[in-house]
């Protein structure tokens, strides 16, 4: 019977989203029904996680066509707790992005939180679905509500969309074409039974070449370096509420599905891949984030200076899980988790921010300690995280990295990822010594009470970095290692 | 020559889809970056509609269906291969909504600044 709530999560807010397009504008109606979706999501995400826990993998056949003629949905222990952590990220930015919604989106209201269950909706199957094309249909999806939900900024965020639009659209077709070409080689779409033809098969020219379009396709939705230039301008003029769920959950299931392509995909044939591609793609990934670090360091703008962020973040991730020790993929999905809920954690500060202190330039930051101690705090928190200091789950992350490109000899990835923690350290500096030491232009002003909230919240969702850093092994040890085979 | 007679359809395929790549990225006029991507997409459609295809098969659809009788035996060969059409209706549904999509935002750009070229857009932007 638990089954079920493998499609349920994915019905769930899909369902939900069609509803909330029919409510009426009323803030605290939409608001308590958006609560409450969620709230049955996240339930649902724990049920999954138990669920694993208690009986590992699981299956789920669609209206009961097995798979060599149905679709599959699967459930793995990791897959399990990366739909759960999207269903609480999903609560807390909607929570969190609630008091913007009266100037940034208006009487459109209802529409928007339509856009964003949908949203909901295909990350949960991207996470789940174990059909290539029904991977790609998931991302299609997911891209179109992103669209969606990005325009609504208004302004320019319309020409960021655009440039959103063609460069995703050609991703998402480029990961077509090479499902395309593994179809015609295999005649199968289901990812456990192309991986078994896989493996007994030669690797011939027509599998790499699917696997370049793949790869291409998923790092252009990943922005990582040099197709990342859509990302940040897309991210920035986002409303704040777009930016909570778009920010920490579309790049990172990007990442999924570039880990489930190499691992579930062409598992069995990985370490033949490694010598070559493992080369070209580390060396791709350390240039990247040296480029991400860069461009965050030369802005002004902190939504901004974190949308560069991202972009580093991606290298983070994608060279890990290139390393062919197997510490640096489970390092590259650790930081998947951690990254999702520091970035969630960094766009909350940005709202709490703007209510405090009513601007996110850097130069609009002058006494935001004064005036909102609790957001500091909790900006300091994440720059720990970012930056990879003890207890925090970023130093955990970034040690295993570490740990896994030592063991596999590529010490230009180690070198990339100390000096972004280097940069990483200047960024958040120069933001803290903003806040703390530059003397406040105007004493009188007093605390805002929105402000604080949105502080205090920020904080309390980055406490879970803490906590995720605690009990980092034991994570590590349970939902990551069990599904990385090498 | 017989190369191109034997592979007429992927060259085909691959010759379109570079139209439309170079389409996408390197016109300014922000429509036509959206016909680019269309030819794109639709080539991308024309190609996995071909790998159905079969010499010498019938379309298919059974005379007897499921649920009737003992089904006759059905000789793969005989019919061409359903799937990747199937696959392609999902694939048309997506490309006509992303292409909605980008035509909205296209008019509210047009709105925005009263053009819909980049550059000149780019300019309105770099000014204000």
């Amino acid at each position: 019977m638990t089954e079920q709530l493998i499609i349920l999560i994915i019905v769930w807010p899909l369902l939900a989203g069609v509803l909330t397009a029919l409510l009426p504008c009323r803030e605290n109606l939409l608001s308590a029904w958006g609560i409450f979706n969620l709230l049955a999501c996240n339930a649902m995400g724990l049920g999954l996680v138990r669920l694993v826990l208690a009986q590992g993998s699981t299956s789920y056949h669609i209206s009961g066509w097995a798979p060599p003629l149905g679709i599959e949905l699967k459930v793995t222990v990791f897959s399990a707790l990366l739909s759960w952590l999207i269903s609480a990220v999903a609560l807390f930015g909607f929570v969190g992005g609630r008091r913007t919604w009266a100037d940034q989106i208006g009487e459109r209201l209802p529409q928007f939180l339509s856009l964003f269950f949908l949203l909901v909706a295909a990350f949960e199957g991207l996470c789940l679905s174990n059909d290539a094309f029904n991977l790609y249909v998931m991302l299609e999806i997911s891209s179109l509500a992103t669209y969606g939900l990005i325009a609504f900024g208004g302004g320019r965020a319309y020409l960021a969309t655009f440039h959103y639009i063609v460069m995703g659209t050609i991703g998402a077709s480029f990961y077509l074409i090479g499902v395309g070409y593994l179809y015609i080689k295999t005649g199968t779409l289901n990812i456990t039974a192309l991986a078994h033809m896989i493996a007994e098969t030669e690797l011939t020219q027509a599998y790499l070449l699917a696997l370049c379009f793949l790869i291409t396709g998923i790092l252009l939705k990943m922005a990582v370096f040099p197709l990342h230039f859509w990302l940040p301008n897309a991210y920035t003029y986002a409303p704040a509420a777009t930016s909570l769920l778009v920010g920490p959950l579309s790049t990172k299931l990007a990442v999924f599905l570039l880990f489930r392509i190499m691992m579930d995909i062409f598992g069995g044939v990985l370490p033949s891949l490694h010598p070559t591609w493992s080369f070209v793609i580390v060396g791709l990934a350390s240039v990247g984030i040296l480029v991400g670090t860069s461009l965050a360091l030369a802005q002004y703008d902190l939504k901004k200076t974190f949308a560069c962020l991202i972009v580093a973040e991606a290298g983070y991730m994608l060279g890990g899980l290139w390393l062919t020790d197997p510490r640096g993929t489970v390092g590259a999905l650790f930081h998947l988790v951690n990254d999702a809920i520091a970035t969630l954690v960094l766009f909350l500060v940005v709202i709490a921010i703007q209510s405090s202190v009513g601007g996110k330039k850097l130069s609009d930051l002058k006494g935001l300690f004064q005036k909102s101690p609790l957001t500091a705090v909790a900006l300091i928190l994440v720059a720990f995280n970012l930056i990879g200091v003890p207890p925090t789950a970023g130093f955990f992350s970034k040690a295993t990295l570490m740990t896994g490109a030592i063991a596999s000899g590529r010490f230009e990835f180690v070198i990339a990822l100390l000096l972004a923690s280097l940069g990483n350290l200047v960024i958040f500096f120069r933001i803290i010594e903003q806040a703390y030491f530059q003397p406040q232009d105007n004493s009188e002003a007093g605390r805002s009470k929105d402000g604080q909230r949105a502080g205090a919240f920020a904080l309390a969702i980055g406490s879970l970095l803490v906590m995720l850093g605690l009990s980092a092994y034991p994570v590590m040890e349970t939902f990551i290692r069990p599904v990385v085979h090498l | 020559m017989s190369v191109i007679e034997h592979n007429f359809i992927y060259l085909f395929f691959v010759v379109l889809l570079m139209i439309g790549l170079y389409g996408a990225i390197a016109k300014v006029n922000l429509v036509k970056k959206l016909f680019g991507l269309t030819i794109f997409q639709t080539a991308i459609i024309l190609f996995y509609v071909s790998i159905g295809q079969k010499k010498g098969a019938a379309i298919p659809i059974l005379e007897v269906g499921h649920g009737h009788q003992a089904l006759p035996d059905v000789v793969a060969a005989h019919y061409i291969n359903p799937l990747p059409h199937v696959l392609m209706l999902t694939a048309i549904v997506v490309g006509v909504a992303t292409v909605g999509v980008a035509l909205a935002v296209i008019q509210r750009l047009y709105a925005e600044y009263g053009t819909v070229e980049e550059d000149e857009i780019l300019e309105k932007i770099v000014r204000s």
